[in-house]
């Protein structure tokens, strides 16, 4: 009896101290001067007593870098005993940027609020871009992380109130009130796919005479890259799912595919399929397809008042120094020419010549300081001039 | 009282601490450009950020010669920088005249950091036992190749060749000629006319073949010797046969590897970053292929401080050559631009796998240290290289036999050397 005891203690002193080689018994966060300690290791998916594992180790420091939070991650080990400390160097990066946008109006970005991993963004519209006609009133709040204080969990809170915005058709022109409210939450499974969704209730005012109120659901299904530092090509989607509810008949279906590959040098074609397909009795404030910056540029988009359209475009981009020259990395990249072709087929019910539009657009990609904004110039059925920024 | 007094000498040492590099303005020579200087300009930047008191400018002064004739250029203005890049192979050049500061009184100091650097790197920096600099971007000469031209030969791309033969072989299967016997796409590029790297990438070429440039103490060149003669020969054929392009200038044969005219070739470490974001398909990076030996060479520049320069300057010239190697920073420079990392720690280091993990093409380096050799170095080495790189020049173009080139050679640099020594 006592040789079991024995052997048994053996066995289970020699399985503890095998269990105890090898773990990581703490992590210690460096050069974090603005983001929480437990932001980093949220997204780390650190658990105590993890088992050293290079493969997990370098995920981890991938998401890190994909936070958007940080220019740079370093990791090392300590020995402590069998165990070790993990080391994580960072060094955050710049989280407060300028916001002009066509709809939206002009505001500011914080990447980092209050140092916990969430984006907010406000921005206040006080004049009409397109047709430069100036006024007062509207304004956007956002708050929103995808990775929610470093969790898998992701949520966004928006509100808008944007006035007098545009509406032309080709029967008929008027301006409207938007008054918006999401309320949204998701999941982030592996690496950086997962899924969201909202709810949606929108009050619209046309003239102060016409007034109705539109509630919906959406889910958003996405795949991005995480790391594609050293992917020559990669590719990454997002599928809209948008009903409407409470009386609202509607549903909109929008696949956003993107394809980038890197041809030669910094030289790189991008490719972007983007369908929607709308069914019901959608709302006009539900008929805008893309999005101000990702219509078929160089036509008016609200003048197709048709359920599907599917617009197929291709950006090829020379990146170039400071000095002009073609750029050899990356880092040394600041402005990039653009060439932009587009063409959307607008109605599958029907296939003629009609049913195609095109337009061609130039571009110059500009990197700042406060991130990179992309002055562009469209030929379609008429000139139109946008600015993208990312 | 004893808790006054430590407070005063607490705060006695933190001004003397504030103050001893209170501006401090360094100027740094260097020859890192392109696709290497923003990574550089990211770790000075960094510095200059976390050490209040000093501030260094970095300067590129064009390639490893050009510093060097520019560095002699301002002894004699009397206008030099406080920190410098060299060649490792330069070193000599200025520790001749005492224009390097011995680091000796600083690493006495620090008695771990000197056996932290990596063994033959180390040895580079070391000229007669003293340390005149710290190895910076140290690089080893790696086999490139084209992943996507192997596999449509039907070769593996995950084998590249090991041995001069099987290379040979391998050379034979992606050079394609046109029906008019013109080859369209070569299979190797080796030591093609280009005075700064036909005789850089021949050198390892002579050591694979159990052969040696110059007898241990420096004062014979041993290129009329067998072996290196039996390497030239080799070297000659595979132009002759056709799979290496005769007629084509270093630049040339870069942009067809580029192009992926040219399927493999000797290029250094210190370009994979560059090759992976620049190439317009898959790289494959391996050992350089033995034959009688496993050799590669061991390149590079290293950080130096000039000895004219005011003790407060050479602390702070100190503090940041010490920082741009230490194990941070060696593997970010590892990591974005492929020179080698210079400290063991980080070779043992978790940060490298993780860096592994991603660009796998950078870890074939860090395999072929130990068969890495510095090249041979000496005051008068820019033109020894000359003489040598005309050598397999005049071969390579058929004007003299190997024999007859490299004899002539050899007794060309043993008269360099010998008035070398009686200078």
């Amino acid at each position: 009896m006592k040789k079991i005891i024995s052997s048994l203690t053996l066995i289970l002193i020699l399985s503890l101290s095998v269990f105890a080689t090898n773990r990581i018994v703490n992590v210690q966060i460096q050069g974090n001067t603005f983001t929480k300690k437990f932001v980093i290791l949220n997204l780390m998916s650190y658990k105590k007593g993890m088992k050293v594992n290079v493969d997990e180790l370098a995920k981890a420091q991938n998401i890190l870098m994909s936070s958007g939070l940080f220019s740079n991650v370093y990791m090392n080990l300590e020995a402590t005993n069998d165990d070790y400390v993990l080391v994580v160097s960072v060094e955050e990066k710049n989280h407060i940027s300028p916001i002009v946008d066509l709809v939206k109006g002009v505001g500011i970005k914080e990447s980092d609020l209050f140092g916990l991993g969430v984006q907010g963004e406000a921005s206040i519209r006080f004049f009409n871009l397109s047709p430069f006609e100036i006024f007062a009133g509207g304004y956007s709040l956002d708050l929103s992380s995808q990775r929610a204080f470093g969790t898998p969990f992701s949520f966004e809170i928006a509100l808008s109130n944007l006035k007098k915005m545009q509406w032309i058709t080709s029967q008929s022109k008027f301006q409207y009130d938007l008054a918006r409210k999401t309320v949204g939450a998701g999941y982030v499974l592996s690496g950086n796919s997962g899924f969201m969704a909202n709810y949606i209730h929108e009050n619209v005012s046309i003239s102060a005479s016409e007034q109705f109120a539109v509630d919906a659901v959406s889910l958003d299904i996405y795949d991005r890259p995480i790391q594609m530092q050293n992917k020559r090509t990669y590719a990454w989607w997002n599928l809209h799912l948008e009903k409407g509810i409470n009386g609202t008949k509607y549903s909109v279906f929008t696949l956003d595919g993107n394809l980038y590959h890197r041809m030669i040098g910094q030289v790189y074609y991008q490719a972007r399929l983007y369908g929607v397909l709308n069914l019901g009795n959608a709302p006009f404030t539900r008929k805008i397809y893309f999005g101000d910056t990702y219509n078929l540029k160089g036509y008016d988009t609200k003048e197709f008042d048709l359920p599907f359209m599917l617009l197929f475009e291709t950006r090829i981009g020379v990146p170039l120094t400071s000095s002009f020259e073609i750029s050899k990395s990356p880092e040394l990249s600041l402005y990039t020419p653009e060439l932009i072709p587009q063409i959307a087929f607008m109605n599958y019910k029907n296939i003629s010549l009609e049913s195609f539009k095109a337009s061609i657009g130039l571009g110059v990609k500009i990197n700042s300081p406060f991130g990179v904004f992309e002055p562009e110039i469209f030929f379609g059925k008429e000139l139109g001039f946008y600015l993208e920024m990312k | 009282m004893v808790k006054r007094n430590s407070f005063l000498i607490v705060a006695v040492l933190l001004l003397i601490t504030t103050f001893a590099f209170a501006n401090v303005n360094l100027v740094f020579w260097h020859s890192m450009s392109d696709y290497q200087k923003p990574a550089l300009d990211k770790l000075v930047s960094e510095f200059n950020s976390t050490h209040p008191g000093i501030h260094v400018v970095a300067i590129y002064e064009g390639n490893y010669d050009q510093t060097v004739t520019k560095l002699k250029t301002a002894f004699l203005s009397k206008n030099t920088p406080d920190i410098v890049q060299l060649n490792i192979e330069h070193l000599r050049i200025f520790t001749a005249n005492h224009q390097l500061l011995d680091l000796s009184k600083f690493l006495s100091k620090d008695p771990s950091l000197k056996s932290d650097f990596v063994d033959p790197f180390w040895k580079t920096v070391v000229i007669n036992g003293k340390p005149y600099a710290l190895p910076f971007n140290i690089s080893c000469l790696m086999l490139f190749y084209n992943e996507d031209l192997f596999k449509k030969a039907g070769l593996d791309p995950n084998k590249a060749p090991k041995t001069w033969k099987e290379m040979e072989e391998v050379a034979k299967k992606l050079t394609v000629r046109a029906p008019n016997g013109r080859a369209t796409q070569y299979g190797l590029f080796w030591g093609v006319s280009g005075e700064d790297t036909a005789f850089y990438q021949f050198e390892p070429l002579i050591w694979q073949n159990g052969g040696k440039v110059f007898n241990s103490s420096m004062t014979k060149c041993l290129v009329d010797q067998p072996p290196a003669v039996e390497t030239l020969k080799r070297w000659k054929s595979w132009f002759d046969e056709g799979i290496s392009p005769a007629n084509m200038n270093y630049q040339e044969g870069i942009q067809a590897f580029m192009m992926g005219k040219i399927a493999m070739g000797p290029m250094t470490s210190g370009g994979i970053r560059y090759a992976l974001d620049n190439l317009p398909w898959d790289l494959g990076v391996a050992m350089l292929p033995s034959h009688k030996a496993t050799a590669t060479t061991l390149g590079g520049g290293s950080l130096a401080i000039l000895s004219n320069v005011s003790l407060g300057k050479q602390k702070a010239a100190w503090e940041f050559i010490k920082w741009m190697t230490n194990t941070k920073n060696t593997l970010y420079w590892y990591e974005n631009t492929g020179y080698l990392p210079v400290r063991k720690s980080a070779l043992s280091s978790l940060q490298i796998k993780l860096i592994w993990k991603k660009f796998p093409q950078l870890k074939p380096a860090v395999e072929a240290i130990p068969y890495a050799r510095p090249r041979p170095v000496n005051v008068d080495i820019i033109e020894i290289r000359h003489t040598l790189f005309n050598a397999i020049e005049e071969v390579r173009h058929g004007v003299k036999n190997p024999q007859q080139a490299f004899d002539d050679a050899a007794k060309k640099v043993d008269e360099i050397l010998k008035s070398e020594r009686q200078k």
